[in-house]
């Protein structure tokens, strides 16, 4: 292998380790903040995607317009979705909130399949087929603004979550929601912002996928998966290790996809994950850096 | 655990019993009087769906596993069955236990790596055994050819001294798997209400307490996971015979979200209402011809209204009856009874 | 055999370098209601939680009737004939109170899977001792019109009822009680004290841990003090009420001021 081959193949790994990263780390941080694992979490990633086709395909907005409306839109229903569903199952018990955003990802993802049929359609933006090049390195447009919009998401919420007084709140909840209650933070507030914030992230990276791969009803439901591996890699509520795991994810798929093939890659993904449920349940990064 | 719904009813209940006894006898009868294939045809999935959902039922109603995994235990148990048969020219009636021993094993190696961390964990690394054998029936092309999937299996054939049966038709794979279900369904019957079935009923209730009444939660857990894999691989096993063909269909979501909607609709931890609810929802949505999509999203609905307003089921909901009813007579009573 | 039924020696547990529990000793005479006290944070929690296995001590050892238990997990030492009850108090709350009974002895009928399956005559005679004794116990302890009810209809005080008959049913030979009587009304506490007795009565050595302190003098033979995670006295009900250390770990210094 030359050194310009391992390059691309470094830099696929990073971008798509990146988007996985805002998947994984916005079903992290609603775990969190509620104790809920979102079985939905994909099918928000889903309709992220089917919004910005509509939005860029169907309307002709141009890319960037097409990710601040996903982004909101999602937001949006993220608050929704914490005040009408979840919002119910904190405190009760694990398998209620699990079946319960396992219905509402049945409910959206087979309501996506009548609706549109499975057929998987193209997103067409001003930057499709354009091509980035840089040392030999050859990067689709649509890849590096992927990666590009997911750096700065982190970036934002890694600042809101040190600088900002809700973001300090958030971090205090998730790590002792009694004690964050007797400082006089309303949760319910607070679990609504990061509820939102981890959908946004969702639909971002929908949005920021959909003109790189085909949208489609099912594209979720296999998305989510790999998330799952990936907070459970990376620990179970633990936000860097989330993030961490995924770029680890990214880059085993870049160069085993490359070399071998895209399912040996997948398998590796999911051995390690019962690997690490075995060896460190804590998960590769333990629970020490948390949110 | 049944009989607890019955305290409104007390009186009636052996009638019921008998009613619900007959109503059940009918049905199963229905498919062998009828000359019907299709009524034949859907009498198998309804056995097959039948005896899964008591199996789930076990382990997530009585146990209190949610276990995402059943799924897989029936894609094992079906291409094993089916590879010994195919590759190996094995008898089917040696090569579909040995397909549950494998379903139970594997539940066994998943559950013994995940149940000592969080329930979460445990949800999500059963779903992901389920994906994985997903990615094996798939794209381990030499052993499973793929998603051409292997067709042309044999029809099981009975040999006993001067019978033969070929049971290659619906009415006679009929005859097979409602003798099946009601085997399999009565082992689970008999584990439910042994002392295992009550050790499992105080694992899920109350584990600290089970722990300082000598009981060891992860042996009884790991052996309430294996009988209900094995169960449900040997429902694999059925159901691919029956198709004639195995393919990686087998590991549809759709299977597990059937089995939970069964049990979580009847009510986990309650054996008949469980049974009837699987009944219904193989049967009804069959008769009402709906596209699986809109089933689905009807049953998705329908998850998100049961965890909203009865977490418990119908038979939650008549249990509460119950109880409501001891809170009357224990009320009115207090005079009497300190 | 000795006459000590429970010895705890060089018990110690930190929890992120906060020393819980730091080196404690003390036996359990057999026959005996030993109380174990001590003011809040002092301990007692961890140290019941660590003899009976629901968490792992740092170091130390201890023994019930000379069997060593250090190490075991808590299913084994309940087998051992160590059982205790929780202050948050538990029951099986889709069964009947006479079937929440009937599981505190059922691990110990050894239950595979061979046997349930196939020895249903067996345990069917053992289902009707245990009713019967179950029956008996609820007789005892004043709640036989309950005995069909399912226990989620019961108060709280009557589970802690419940959970003192389910440990009689197992005939352990120690019962480690977690605040018996915490947040009950005092005509329940009665009935919980006369429960303790019988318990007592029916052979079984006691280690009671409770804040009530007019329960623990009115109960106990001998009592052990724990402070900061330290044994601070052990010795009988006089002994206690007499120790300086004892009222000083209580009240704080302060009582010693002539104005307080």
């Amino acid at each position: 292998m030359d050194a310009e081959f391992a390059l691309q193949l470094l830099v696929n790994g990073l971008t798509i380790g990146l988007i996985y990263a805002l998947v994984a780390s916005g079903l992290s941080l609603v775990f969190g903040i509620l104790n809920i694992v979102n079985f939905a979490h994909g099918e928000f990633y889903m309709l992220g995607a089917m919004l910005a086709y509509f939005v860029a395909g169907t309307l002709g907005m141009s890319y960037w317009v097409t990710v601040v409306v996903v982004v909101l839109a999602a937001g949006a229903i993220g608050a929704l979705l914490y005040d009408i569903l979840l919002q119910r199952f904190e405190g009760s018990n694990v398998e209620r909130g699990v079946l319960a955003t396992l219905g509402l990802s049945m409910v959206l993802q087979n309501g996506a399949i009548f609706l549109f049929s499975t057929t998987p359609r193209l997103t067409r933006t001003e930057y499709s087929f354009k091509i980035w090049e840089f040392a030999g390195v050859t990067l689709p447009l649509t890849r590096l603004f992927a990666a590009v919009l997911s750096v700065i998401a982190f970036a934002l919420t890694w600042w809101a979550l040190q600088a900002t007084q809700t973001g300090r709140a958030i971090r205090g909840v998730s790590q002792n929601r009694e004690a964050a209650l007797m400082v006089g933070i309303d949760p319910k507030r607070v679990s609504r912002i990061a509820v939102a914030a981890g959908i946004a992230f969702a639909g971002l990276a929908g949005a920021a996928l959909a003109p790189v791969y085909s949208v489609h009803p099912t594209m979720g439901f296999a998305f989510v998966f790999k998330a799952f591996a990936i907070v459970i890699i990376g620990g179970l509520g633990n936000f860097q290790g989330a993030a961490l795991a995924a770029l680890l994810v990214g880059m085993v798929e870049s160069f085993v996809g490359a070399l071998a093939s895209l399912v040996i890659a997948d398998a590796i993904t999911f051995a390690t994950m019962l690997l690490v449920l075995l060896m460190r349940p804590e998960g590769l990064f333990g629970r020490g850096v948390r949110l | 655990m049944t009989a607890s719904a019955g305290w409104t009813i007390h009186s009636i209940q052996p009638i019921l019993r008998s009613l619900l006894a007959l109503a059940l006898a009918a049905l199963a009868l229905a498919p062998l009087l009828s000359a019907n294939v299709y009524v034949q045809t859907l009498g198998v999935s309804a056995c097959l769906f039948a005896t899964m959902a008591m199996a789930f039922n076990l382990v997530y109603g009585y146990t209190g596993l949610l276990c995402f995994a059943q799924v897989a235990f029936l894609g094992i148990g079906g291409y094993t069955a089916a590879i010994l048969v195919t590759r190996l020219g094995w008898s089917f009636w040696v090569a579909a236990p040995v397909g549950g021993l494998l379903a139970a094993i594997a539940g066994l190696v998943v559950a013994f790596s995940s149940l000592r961390l969080s329930r979460h964990s445990f949800g999500i690394a059963t779903l992901a055994a389920a994906l994985l054998c997903t990615i094996v029936a798939r794209d381990w092309v030499s052993l499973t050819r793929g998603s051409m999937g292997i067709p042309g299996l044999p029809a099981p054939e009975i040999h006993l001294g001067s019978l033969d049966i070929v049971i290659n038709n619906p009415y006679r794979f009929y005859g097979l798997s409602l003798i099946f279900a009601v085997g399999a369904i009565a082992f689970l019957h008999r584990i439910i209400h042994s002392r295992i079935g009550r050790i499992f009923v105080s694992i899920r209730e109350n584990e600290p307490l089970a722990i300082s009444q000598g009981i060891d939660p992860l042996r009884y857990k790991l052996l309430s996971v294996g009988l209900s894999a094995f169960v449900t691989g040997l429902c694999g096993a059925l159901m691919v015979f029956n198709l004639t063909i195995v393919d990686p269909s087998i590991l549809d979501f759709y299977y597990t979200e059937t089995m939970l909607i069964m049990v979580v609709i009847g009510g986990p931890g309650h054996f008949w209402s469980v049974l009837v609810s699987s009944l219904v929802f193989s049967i009804l949505p069959e008769l009402l011809r709906f596209s699986t999509d809109l089933r689905l999203v009807l049953y998705g609905l329908l998850l998100i209204a049961a965890m909203l307003v009865f977490p418990k089921g119908i038979a939650g909901l008549l249990e509460k009856r119950g109880t409501d009813f001891w809170h009357k007579r224990l009320a009115a009573g207090r005079g009497q009874v300190s | 055999m000795s006459d000590i039924c429970l010895s705890v020696r060089n018990l110690s547990k930190h929890y992120r370098g906060v020393k819980a529990v730091d080196g404690v000793s003390f036996d359990v005479m057999r026959g005996s209601i030993t109380g174990l006290i001590g003011p809040n944070g002092s301990g007692k929690s961890t140290t019941i939680d660590c003899i009976s296995g629901f968490t792992s001590a740092d170091c130390g050892e201890w023994r019930v009737d000379g069997r060593v238990l250090t190490g075991t997990s808590a299913h084994q030492h309940s087998a051992a004939g160590l059982v205790r009850t929780f202050q948050n108090v538990r029951c099986y709350e889709s069964m009947s109170v006479l079937e929440n009974l009937r599981m505190a002895v059922v691990a110990k009928e050894g239950v595979g899977l061979w046997s349930a399956f196939l020895g249903s005559l067996r345990a069917s005679a053992a289902d009707e001792a245990a009713r019967q004794h179950g029956l008996e116990l609820l007789e005892l302890i004043g709640l036989s019109a309950y005995a069909e009810a399912p226990s989620s209809v019961l108060s709280y005080g009557q589970r802690k009822l419940l959970s003192i008959a389910s440990t009689m049913m197992s005939k352990p030979r120690l019962v480690i009680l977690d605040e018996p009587v915490a947040g009950i009304n005092p005509t329940m506490i009665l009935r919980v004290e006369d429960a303790i007795r019988k318990l007592n009565a029916s052979g079984v050595t006691i280690l009671l841990c409770e804040h009530n302190m007019d329960l623990v003098m009115r109960l106990c033979d001998r009592i052990i003090v724990l402070a900061n995670g330290q044994l601070l006295a052990s010795g009988t009900v006089d002994e206690i009420q007499a120790d300086k250390n004892v009222l000083e770990a209580y009240l704080g210094p302060d009582h010693m001021r002539p104005t307080s």
